[in-house]
């Protein structure tokens, strides 16, 4: 029995559409412990949105997954009976979407869907019970004068407040893991530190577990304890997000890092990575990220092997043939 | 929004007068002379004369449409060209009729129809789905009298569980609910013929605005809320595709006026339908008149409540 | 598109093409198809199906599948005419609505927009009763009635061609109005206007079929609306003459929209 609040060995999602297969996510190693942040970074397409809804078992039907170990809290993610996603989604573990536009129902109150995600899970609550319930987790998300807010619509808020609702729904039963995919994404920068400290503080309240999925990795340096780095359909770095963006070992998170000057330590002008994520992951010998990658271009290791996540000093991992252990 | 609702009723006008100009318009310029038909072969020219004065037929055309507008707003649709009566008096007891048909057909229609698609979605591409749309290929492409004398064939001349013409039974008399018994027992064939049709292209539309949705954001978050499949689409997919269910369901009003004549001749259901085959056959124009006018009355109508739905269901457009 | 589906489309479009051939060969056959002359008495009425008379014989002993063999020629011949009225009208509305715009656009759509209004078979019902019930006359008729929907389709069509790139590149090039029509819009808007039309005519087809049914249609040309219409009265003992007219009505629309969705999917994958 893992100790881990969350563990996934090997990890891969396949679309299959027609006769053409995509690889998404391509032997992912994760865990997680209760009460730690881990902030997943990488670029878009990279496999970390299917990597988290995949979690959640919300895929669409062309999907394939396959796996080593998918262990949440002693269940088996990747067996669970058509009955049992039921007590899992939004209740032990909750999602946070990136667009608080297009995932609240436009025709609905704002009230009406929160208490829905309470009433789910609570089928003996009455209405008055519920409706208490809202209202402490809006002001708990920093909405104020909740109870003359549940009748409005969400196009009645503005986007900040819309994404503060979202979190509302998916903190509403207490989960033990939040999942946030690229939350503060579609959100004014000042409004993105609001939502960021208020996930902070939640998260500490409640001792949740969280995976922040990001593209931005000022975003998650701010937020996460510990950071995976994904490429291309795998992690290539992983370990304690200050020692990872200080000391980087992967070559494409040294990359990653002098793209954001803030916390990069190049002070020139912005660099930007050469080339383009590969797309037909499955059919890549060597390293994926060789071709962009100024170490490993012309290794002959890089060239002909796929590196595997190895375990490095102290909670480090990395995959990468040019990292010394 | 009592002004818009006060704004979309005026606008009942001008439709209803374009209509009606059209067919008087229509009417004027076809060949033959109206008089024979007044005074049905008798009388000689002078005879001829005194009528077309007597009807003001023998004034230009503007004059009349102008005279015919005036009676009209003072509610004189007329008398009939060959039997005298009163056009209003001879509407009236019909209206009731064909009203009862076309509502029902409509409400019967949007609820079967709404159900079907709900369950065809849920079952994306299974065998439900696939058998509602096949199916309602096939009854859009099948002329409604076909349908109805298929189903007068099988249900009332074969099996005879209904009548096979009229809206109440020869003589029938009774207290008023076993009559609105009778009634409705006389309807349901005619109204079924009508709904199957309608509630196919609802329920295609239904499905399809459903599952357009699957992909979308809001229903990923309701499937992670721990909402079930059927659930997810019946509390939140269902609400969106209703107003362009609702859209079609108010373009095809015209269409269920136009499916009802016919449905009407065949099962003898005492409407509109005869009234407007006699009043052409028999160029009898006030008659025809008025019936077309009413009916291009009650489909605005009727689009002016499909309107008002969508602000029933869409809180954007309501406080706009 | 994955093979498995796109044979199915592929078979679906052989099979609606084939039914609507088979349909126009038919019409264009019957004369010397049929075994009678469908207005002649040959046989007992109300004779059923038998192999003399495969789809039996009217109340005065009319041979019923020659009644069919030619309802397929009037209702083909309907059905070519008015499809010819419609595209000639809907295109000219159309593409000068769409390329030139402004006044001339309001005005072409306040129009269209009348004839949209009005429903088409109320309005044929007033204008055969009092023009006359002819072939002729019916194709106008129905033909000025059906124009305006595919008239906002291409006009649709050809305001959104109007604005790409490419034709600005072509008048770049020098060409004239006309050539950037034929070789630039048309090809483009091809497609959505076939599916328009198929389905259109469909539902000409069975509001053609509806007037003929309560007696307005050609007395000179069988129809098989009028076959079926002429059954009402002997429907209990006689089924087959209400039904296999019905049929074939059926068939022949179910061609035109099978065909209509088919490219209408091709399109869209």
């Amino acid at each position: 029995m893992s100790s881990h609040l969350l563990e996934i060995r090997n990890l891969s999602v396949r679309f299959q559409s027609g006769s053409h297969q995509l690889t998404a996510v391509d032997g992912v190693d994760l865990t997680i412990d209760k009460g730690e942040t881990l902030g997943i970074v990488g670029e878009s397409g990279c496999g970390k949105t299917v990597l988290a809804t995949s979690l959640l078992g919300l895929l669409p039907s062309s999907a394939r997954v396959a796996t080593h170990r998918l262990q949440f809290s002693g269940i088996d993610l990747s067996n669970v009976p058509s009955g049992g996603w039921r007590s899992i989604r939004g209740r032990r573990i909750g999602m946070v979407f990136q667009d608080p536009t297009t995932a609240l129902n436009p025709l609905r109150t704002i009230g009406s869907q929160l208490a829905e995600s309470i009433a789910i899970h609570d089928r003996s609550a009455t209405s008055r019970e519920i409706r208490k319930r809202i209202i402490d987790l809006l002001e708990s998300v920093g909405i104020a004068g909740a109870s003359g807010r549940l009748s409005d619509y969400p196009h009645q808020w503005s986007g900040g407040m819309r994404q503060r609702a979202l979190i509302a729904m998916a903190i509403s039963n207490s989960p033990d893991l939040l999942i946030a995919d690229e939350p503060t994404t579609a959100l004014d920068v000042t409004i993105q530190a609001q939502v960021l400290e208020l996930l902070r503080s939640i998260q500490r309240e409640r001792e949740l577990a969280m995976i922040f999925i990001s593209h931005s990795l000022g975003v998650v340096n701010s937020i996460a304890d510990r950071i995976s780095v994904m490429y291309a359909g795998r992690i290539v770095e992983s370990g304690p997000c200050s020692e990872v963006l200080t000391t980087p070992s992967h070559p494409y998170t040294r990359a990653l890092i002098d793209c954001f000057p803030e916390i990069g330590r190049s002070r020139g002008s912005l660099v930007a990575i050469d080339g383009q994520p590969p797309r037909h992951i499955g059919k890549i010998d060597g390293c994926r990220f060789r071709d962009r990658c100024n170490v490993g271009r012309d290794r002959l290791d890089c060239v002909s092997h796929d590196p595997v996540l190895k375990r490095a000093a102290g909670d480090r991992s990395v995959a990468c043939h040019a990292v010394v252990i | 929004m009592s002004r818009y609702i006060l704004r979309r009723l005026i606008q009942v006008v001008p439709t209803v007068f374009g209509v009606t100009l059209i067919t008087f318009v229509l009417v004027h310029l076809a060949p033959g002379d109206p008089v024979e038909v007044l005074a049905s072969g008798n009388g000689d020219a002078a005879y001829y004369q005194f009528m077309r004065a007597k009807y003001r037929l023998d004034e230009s055309l503007l004059t009349q449409l102008w005279t015919y507008f005036a009676n009209v707003l003072r509610g004189d649709f007329g008398t009939s060209y060959l039997t005298g009566e009163s056009v209003v008096r001879m509407i009236m007891p019909r209206i009731g009729s064909t009203l009862l048909l076309a509502v029902s057909s409509i409400v019967v229609s949007t609820l079967v129809g709404l159900t079907f698609g709900t369950l065809a979605a849920w079952r994306v591409n299974r065998l439900l789905d696939r058998a509602v749309l096949r199916l309602s290929v096939f009854v859009a492409a099948a002329p409604s009298f076909w349908i109805a004398q298929v189903m007068l064939l099988v249900f009332a001349l074969r099996l005879g569980i209904f009548p096979t013409d009229g809206r109440n039974s020869p003589g029938f008399e009774g207290t008023v609910l076993a009559m609105a018994i009778d009634t409705l027992w006389h309807l349901v064939l005619p109204m079924s013929v009508l709904a199957i049709q309608e509630s196919s292209t609802v329920a295609r539309l239904t499905r399809t605005g459903i599952v357009d949705q699957l992909g979308d954001d809001h229903i990923r978050l309701a499937r992670a809320k721990g909402l079930g499949d059927l659930q997810v689409v019946l509390r939140h997919a269902l609400r969106r595709s209703l107003t362009s269910v609702i859209t079609v369901i108010g373009g095809r009003i015209g269409h269920v006026f136009s499916g009802a004549v016919v449905v009407e001749l065949i099962f003898g259901w005492p409407g509109l339908g005869q009234l407007i085959l006699s009043s052409s056959q028999s160029r009898d124009t006030p008659v025809l008149l008025g019936v077309l006018m009413l009916i291009a009355a009650a489909v605005v109508l009727m689009n002016l409540l499909t309107d008002l739905s969508y602000m029933i269901i869409d809180p954007r457009v309501r406080l706009k | 598109m994955s093979s498995l589906r796109s044979r199915i489309w592929v078979l679906r479009l052989i099979s609606s093409t084939a039914g609507v051939l088979v349909w126009l060969l038919l019409a264009m056959a019957a004369p010397w198809l049929a075994p009678h002359d469908p207005f002649l008495v040959v046989g007992e009425g109300l004779a059923a199906p038998s192999w003399h008379h495969p789809l039996g014989t009217d109340l005065i002993g009319r041979d019923l599948f020659s009644g069919v063999l030619f309802g397929a020629r009037t209702s083909a011949t309907i059905v070519v005419g008015v499809a010819a009225i419609v595209v000639v009208i809907a295109f000219i509305v159309g593409l000068v609505s769409g390329y030139l715009g402004g006044i001339i656009d309001d005005f072409l759509m306040r129009i269209a927009e009348i004839f949209q209004v009005v429903p088409r078979f109320f309005l044929a019902i007033v204008a055969i009763a009092y023009f006359g019930s002819g072939v002729d006359r019916l194709i106008v008729i129905l033909g000025l009635t059906s124009w305006s929907g595919l008239a906002r389709v291409i006009r649709a069509e050809t305001l959104s061609v109007r604005e790409s790139a490419f034709i600005e590149a072509a008048q770049l090039f020098g060409s004239g109005i006309f050539r950037t029509i034929f070789r630039e819009i048309l090809p483009n808007i091809a497609p959505t206007v076939a599916v328009y039309l198929t389905l259109l005519l469909s539902r000409v087809l069975l509001v053609e079929a509806s007037l003929a049914f309560i007696g307005l249609s050609d007395p000179s040309s069988i129809s098989w609306g009028y076959l079926a219409g002429s059954s009402q009265a002997y429907l209990r003992s006689a089924w087959w003459i209400a039904v296999f007219p019905g049929l074939a009505i059926l068939m022949a629309a179910l061609s035109l929209t099978s065909l209509g969705d088919a490219i209408g999917r091709r399109e869209r994958k």
